[in-house]
């Protein structure tokens, strides 16, 4: 017991070590790649009243909130937090008002919800990015 | 007239107290990311106060609600904060703390926060969306466990001698 306590700082600083290397590993795994190159994508975005806009682009941007920039006429706004880029409430004078009925703009990849936010979505060549108007009862609905 | 109530009104008007000091804290400090004093005040109120501490937690992550709003986030609070006063009582049944030790599971806690925050993502959008929210707040998860650990390691120690002498004043009263 005696001899179990005396080790125990050291269990713990491993233990420590153990996690701090198990957080940096599935980081490195995980975090998004960016494509180089030039890359053809369209963008759609859904409105509530199903209304759609669709916009064909080229660039050279690696994140899809740089690609989206420059659009001419394209707005894009929202709330930016350092952990996960630019939160969209907005899209071009659209507010989707989540404290008054739940609403969001989902972004959907190739018809499926992307994994990351506008700021942190590597986009691809050829791949098709929506902004769709959600409501919470639409949601249970998917 | 023998007293049946779980708390004395001494004991609660104090819970009170140590709650706001809880939020006070964290309020405080929420201009810096990731850096919080509520992970050392949870381990020092389970190692002074006990069982009161499930009561100033709740208190706490009620308050987090009323003021930040009832998001996401905050249903997760419900089960991760107590995970750090369980591994205390189990930790520190039987042995003294030890400022490394403290820091070690301060530290080793704020590491694994978004990890445990993740649970509640896998419920709602499955393992995809758990497992990148979690990735994605890594560089901010160890941010969070090496200010822990530091807080931990220059703070502990004081505030453990201020709490358990408040609470000794307090007994003899």
């Amino acid at each position: 017991m005696n001899r179990f306590k005396r080790l125990s700082p050291f269990l713990g600083g491993c233990a420590a070590i153990a996690v701090l290397a198990l957080l940096l590993v599935v980081y490195t795994l995980t975090k998004p790649v960016p494509m180089a190159g030039t890359k053809s994508i369209s963008i759609d975005v859904e409105y509530e009243n199903g209304v759609n806009e669709h916009y064909q682009i080229t660039t050279e941007a690696q994140f899809l909130l740089e690609a989206l920039k420059s659009i001419p006429n394209f707005q894009i706004e929202g709330t930016t937090t350092e952990e996960f880029g630019l939160m969209v409430t907005t899209i071009n004078g659209k507010r989707a008002d989540y404290q008054k009925d739940g609403a969001y703009w989902a972004l959907l990849c190739d018809g499926e919800t992307c994994n990351y936010g506008v700021s942190q979505q590597a986009i691809k060549d050829g791949e098709r990015y929506t902004f769709q108007y959600t409501l919470p009862s639409e949601e249970l609905k998917k | 007239m023998k007293n049946h109530s779980l708390f004395t009104t001494r004991e609660l008007v104090l819970d009170a107290l140590l709650s706001a000091l809880l939020f006070v804290s964290q309020v405080s400090l929420s201009w810096l990311p990731n850096v919080e004093l509520v992970s050392l005040l949870l381990i020092l109120y389970t190692l002074v106060f006990r069982k009161h501490v499930w009561l100033i937690l709740y208190v706490f992550v009620i308050l987090e609600g009323l003021v930040y709003g009832f998001g996401l986030w905050w249903f997760s609070y419900l089960y991760v904060w107590p995970i750090l006063p369980a591994a205390v009582f189990l930790i520190y049944k039987n042995n003294t703390p030890k400022p490394f030790g403290i820091s070690l599971l301060s530290g080793i806690f704020g590491m694994l926060f978004g990890f445990f925050c993740a649970g509640f993502y896998l419920i709602t959008g499955g393992p995809g969306a758990a497992l990148t929210w979690w990735a994605a707040g890594i560089p901010y998860d160890i941010a969070h466990g090496t200010g822990n650990f530091f807080l931990s390691l220059i703070l502990f120690q004081p505030l453990y001698r201020l709490l358990t002498s408040l609470k000794r004043g307090q007994s003899h009263q």
